[in-house]
């Protein structure tokens, strides 16, 4: 019996492949940090404080939110073995999964807005969706902060905004972010010069589970770096410029790859197929890996096969906290690898015809 | 102040500095601590300091139960540069902020509004604010704004019907029916 029965099973909001612009936009996030006015910042707020705080939060969004079905966790409560399973549906960041202090999630039933009690700032308060969506993701999470705003009063500056325990997060305290999948750029070797242009545009690059993350199986998110000098939207706006520009980029490069390379692309797709239809036992990063290829194969149509929902699945499944949540003796790394071997070659056989 | 590390966890930034002269021989010993080993070793400096030779016998293992014998006769120690600025509400030094980059408070936005404004403006590129605003601080600004506006077109009404300048006065009164409805 876990904590996350409800939820554990189910497809994530943020994956819903190919998400847009051809499978490489995966998906979009916008985050808001705020602090409330009559509480010091997390690092000096004592223990006592942060179980008031916390308790407080849930308190007020469950009324003032009040989505049906809303999931609400003591984080602190939970098992390392959740909190990681929480992280894999990039529901809580990692430094709250492993933090153990007093803190709380809240989860709408559909996983898209998700707010974290007690993280680095009093509230972090997230809208995550598939595809490149983060205008309307802001206007969700813009809507709900001043629902909250109107009961629990967010500490605010006249001159730097909305105020954050990091002063990189101050002003709009918002952060928009767009994971990418980008295995083309990668393979040609101009991924490091796209990235280059990055850092001079003030966006930042991080891997699949955000802050400290390496990347892995090709995906990388790109967010704004600067919180401060601009207005939401105007932070929003560039973000999707600089999305589609990479977008572009990864396109051109998959062209180019196809036009030089073909057989070279065809090998990596149909060896990643090969292996994970047959594979006894496999690694979380083996996986990560083939399965990019796979990604790769449906989007250019050089598979025949093109199951997007069961790549979504295995991409979520299989991962560590969700195998071990589910299936039981699976909490040695060697069974585990079994079992993500069965599940993968078992899924990858499913007819199209059994998907609901 | 330099940064310096504690000399007794050798992690932290040091935020109290002390230095002993020996009145003899006239040779300078310095110590430099940070907050939680001060803490830690339960150092009541505002008593004065105890010898360096003292505090550097306690290093503590553990970190649990050393405890100290307070000097009493501060003579031959000083306090250099213990009482760095502080927030009084979070009491965070500045040079604590330093390794992990959090504040302790919202306080210390305006505490430190020299180094914080420095702080934005090389990370930020700017200092200044231009995204939403809380809901109400609008509503006031807002509120003030017509407040103003309705005691300037006030004025001038009446001055107007003083002056039987009736086609400013209806004027001035579409203006003013103007500022009640919302959104105006």
């Amino acid at each position: 019996m876990s904590h996350l029965d409800a939820i554990i099973g189910r497809p994530a909001s943020w994956l819903n492949s190919p998400g847009s612009h051809r499978g490489i936009v995966v998906s979009s996030r916008i985050r808001l940090a705020r602090n409330l006015g009559d509480y010091a910042f997390q690092r000096k707020l004592s223990k006592v404080r942060q179980e008031e705080l916390v308790a407080r939060l849930i308190d007020t969004t469950t009324r003032v939110a009040n989505l049906p079905d809303a999931l609400t966790l003591r984080v602190n409560l939970l098992s390392d073995i959740e909190c990681q399973a929480l992280v894999e549906r990039q529901l809580i960041s990692r430094d709250l999964a492993t933090s153990k202090r007093p803190a709380g999630v809240y989860v709408s039933s559909d996983e898209v807005y998700s707010l974290m009690f007690n993280e680095e700032d009093h509230v972090r308060l997230q809208v995550i969706s598939s595809g490149l969506c983060t205008n309307a993701n802001l206007e969700l999470a813009v809507r709900l902060d001043q629902s909250l705003e109107g009961v629990l009063g967010w500490s605010y500056h006249p001159q730097y905004g909305y105020l954050t325990a990091c002063p990189t997060n101050v002003g709009t305290g918002l952060r928009a972010s767009v994971m990418l999948h980008l295995p083309a750029l990668v393979e040609s070797g101009e991924l490091k010069q796209v990235l280059r242009g990055l850092a001079k545009l003030h966006m930042t690059v991080r891997g699949l589970h955000g802050e400290g993350s390496e990347p892995s199986g090709h995906y990388y998110q790109i967010s704004n770096q600067r919180a401060l000098g601009a207005s939401e939207h105007g932070i929003v706006d560039q973000i999707n410029e600089t999305v589609e520009r990479i977008v572009s980029y990864e396109q051109l490069a998959r062209q180019a790859l196809i036009a030089n390379h073909r057989w070279r692309v065809e090998d990596k797709v149909f060896r990643a197929w090969g292996l994970l239809t047959n594979a006894r036992t496999l690694t979380t990063e083996e996986l990560s890996e083939h399965l990019s290829w796979i990604r790769l194969g449906a989007a250019l149509e050089m598979l025949a096969w093109g199951n997007w929902k069961i790549l979504d699945r295995i991409f979520l499944q299989c991962q560590p906290a969700h195998i071990q949540l589910q299936h039981p003796d699976t909490a040695d790394v060697e069974r585990r690898d079994r079992t993500r071997a069965d599940l993968v070659r078992k899924w990858l056989s499913t007819p199209a015809t059994e998907l609901n | 102040m330099l940064d310096v590390t504690c000399q007794i966890c050798a992690k932290r930034p040091a935020t109290t500095h002390l230095t002993e002269l020996d009145p003899g021989t006239g040779q300078r010993q310095e110590l430099h601590l940070c907050a939680t080993c001060i803490q830690r070793l339960d150092l009541k400096l505002e008593l004065g300091p105890p010898p360096i030779a003292t505090i550097l016998d306690m290093k503590p293992e553990d970190g649990g139960s050393v405890k100290i014998k307070i000097n009493l006769n501060p003579g031959t120690a000083t306090v250099t540069a213990s009482d760095e600025e502080r927030c009084p509400e979070c009491a965070l030094a500045f040079s604590e902020f330093g390794s992990g980059k959090l504040f302790g408070c919202a306080h210390d936005y305006t505490a430190f509004a020299d180094k914080v404004e420095a702080l934005l403006r090389n990370y930020h590129g700017t200092s200044q604010h231009l995204g939403r605003h809380p809901v109400d601080i609008q509503t006031v600004a807002a509120g003030v704004e017509i407040r103003a506006r309705r005691a300037q077109l006030d004025a001038a009404l009446r001055v107007a019907v003083a002056d039987e300048k009736y086609e400013d006065a209806a004027r001035l009164r579409d203006q003013l029916r103007g500022l009640e409805k919302p959104n105006a």
